[in-house]
């Protein structure tokens, strides 16, 4: 027999919150990923649709090379060391490498003609290279602009949202 | 509307305490001493109550309980000292929302303690400008109070119009506040901070912290603009469109900013406001 929709009540959906510097990967497909502003730093998203293994970086500088004592503490905080930990994590919770589904948000840039301040940029450069280098491809992107971003990931489905301050909520 | 008119039409705008005003004022002061702060502190039993919590918290891990103002000022400094109260007065006022700029409680004050921490710091490494930290200190905290004014006329119609002229004309977000309210948080902060006569550099600072002054000499206000900047870049972007803000072409140069001594510098900014962060949520 069937319920009524009515009356089925769905579990509390877990939220897990990503620091800056920090990264969460999870096969709960009920939880959602949640990371709170984003300005140059990005927000990277992987998840494996048939495993429904996810997993959400937020990086804040794009060389570890500047400190490796911190880039060893807490490699999250870097592009080049935070990256293959992440894909590294998901994997060890059965996601198949194939299959992985990256989406990118952040990277937000200042007005600075001399380029000397524009860390987004430069964090958006290096993840490229450093999955170009790997074989991988973005499947989306919302990369730049003046504003800073909340990103989540639902585990249902692999949905990526972006909110910004005064704006509505939109799906990458 | 000019910055003084803004002043002078604000409602319920309690920014601190006399005590914590007549404190800023001390900076100023090259003979005050410990017993000048003491002398203040004296008369606000609230505050002193505050502050002596802040002290014995976890954050310290002091051997002993503070009891006093002195012990305080003795066991941790005259510039820690002032720096929480300063921190501790200015924290309510700066901790609301504001619809104009459409940041939630909390955004304002942690953005100005991360301008503060960085300021502080960039007086400590060995950039070519000399500044009492803590005058840094204060000028970073106190950067965007004109926000607050702000936040009182900033109508929703002003803001799409504001938002349009950062988007269509690539206007940072204080020019476009000039071009559509005829004064900007920037001019408004300096008005409000002259009105309480404090010290003409932290006044200088607050004025032209996006429009910083290099020539014929650095200002405190160039120091600040790297240290709002570097608090942009290390997490702490407030509102909508926080990134609409014009870096100075010459400031790199005039504090010898590299790329990479950016990133050391960002990172060392996330530390410092990630510490007194977790100060003020004990204090």
């Amino acid at each position: 027999m069937s319920v009524s929709s009515k009356w089925v009540i769905a579990p509390p959906r877990k939220t897990l919150v990503v620091g800056v510097a920090d990264m969460v990967a999870s096969n709960d497909a009920g939880a959602e990923l949640v990371t709170y502003s984003l300005g140059s730093c990005l927000g990277i998203t992987l998840y494996d649709p048939f495993a429904k293994v996810g997993g959400l970086l937020h990086v804040m500088l794009p060389d570890s090379k500047i400190d490796s004592a911190k880039a060893a503490a807490s490699p999250a905080m870097f592009v080049d060391t935070g990256v293959p930990r992440i894909f590294q994590a998901v994997c060890n919770l059965g996601a198949d490498r194939r299959r992985l589904v990256i989406k990118v948000a952040g990277g937000a840039q200042l007005l600075d003609p001399q380029k000397v301040f524009n860390i987004g940029e430069r964090n958006f450069q290096v993840f490229t290279e450093l999955l170009q280098k790997n074989g991988y491809s973005i499947q989306s992107r919302d990369v730049g602009g003046f504003a800073s971003r909340t990103l989540r990931l639902d585990m249902t489905n692999g949905n990526v949202s972006i909110k910004s301050p005064g704006m509505e909520t939109y799906l990458i | 509307m000019t910055a003084q008119e803004l002043v002078a039409n604000a409602k319920d705008l309690k920014i601190a305490s006399q005590a914590a005003l007549q404190l800023v004022g001390l900076l100023d002061d090259p003979n005050a001493d410990n017993d000048d702060v003491v002398r203040v502190l004296r008369y606000d039993n609230i505050l002193t109550a505050k502050l002596l919590r802040a002290c014995n918290s976890s954050a310290f891990a002091l051997s002993e309980p503070v009891s006093s103002v002195d012990q305080a000022i003795l066991l941790l400094g005259h510039q820690q000292i002032l720096q929480m109260v300063l921190s501790l007065e200015f924290s309510a006022a700066m901790t609301v929302p504001l619809a104009g700029y459409a940041t939630e409680a909390k955004e304002l004050w942690r953005h100005s303690l991360a301008t503060a921490s960085a300021a502080e710091l960039l007086t400590k490494g060995g950039l070519n400008f000399e500044a009492d930290p803590s005058v840094a200190f204060t000028a970073g905290l106190l950067h965007d109070i004109g926000k607050l004014l702000m936040n009182q006329v900033l109508t929703e119609d002003m803001q799409a119009e504001i938002r349009g002229r950062i988007k269509t004309d690539q206007l940072s977000r204080v020019d476009a506040e000039r071009a559509v309210i005829g004064t900007d948080h920037a001019e408004a902060g300096a008005a409000l901070l002259e009105t309480y006569k404090l010290p003409g550099d932290i006044v200088e600072a607050v004025r032209n912290h996006h429009g910083p002054v290099i020539k014929p000499r650095l200002q405190l206000s160039a120091l600040i603009h790297v240290a709002d900047v570097a608090a942009h870049l290390a997490g702490s972007a407030p509102g909508w469109e926080a990134f609409a803000i014009s870096v100075d072409p010459h400031v790199a140069d005039a504090f010898q900013v590299s790329a990479d001594r950016l990133q050391s510098l960002v990172l060392e900014v996330r530390e410092s406001f990630e510490r007194v962060d977790q100060l003020m949520s004990m204090a």
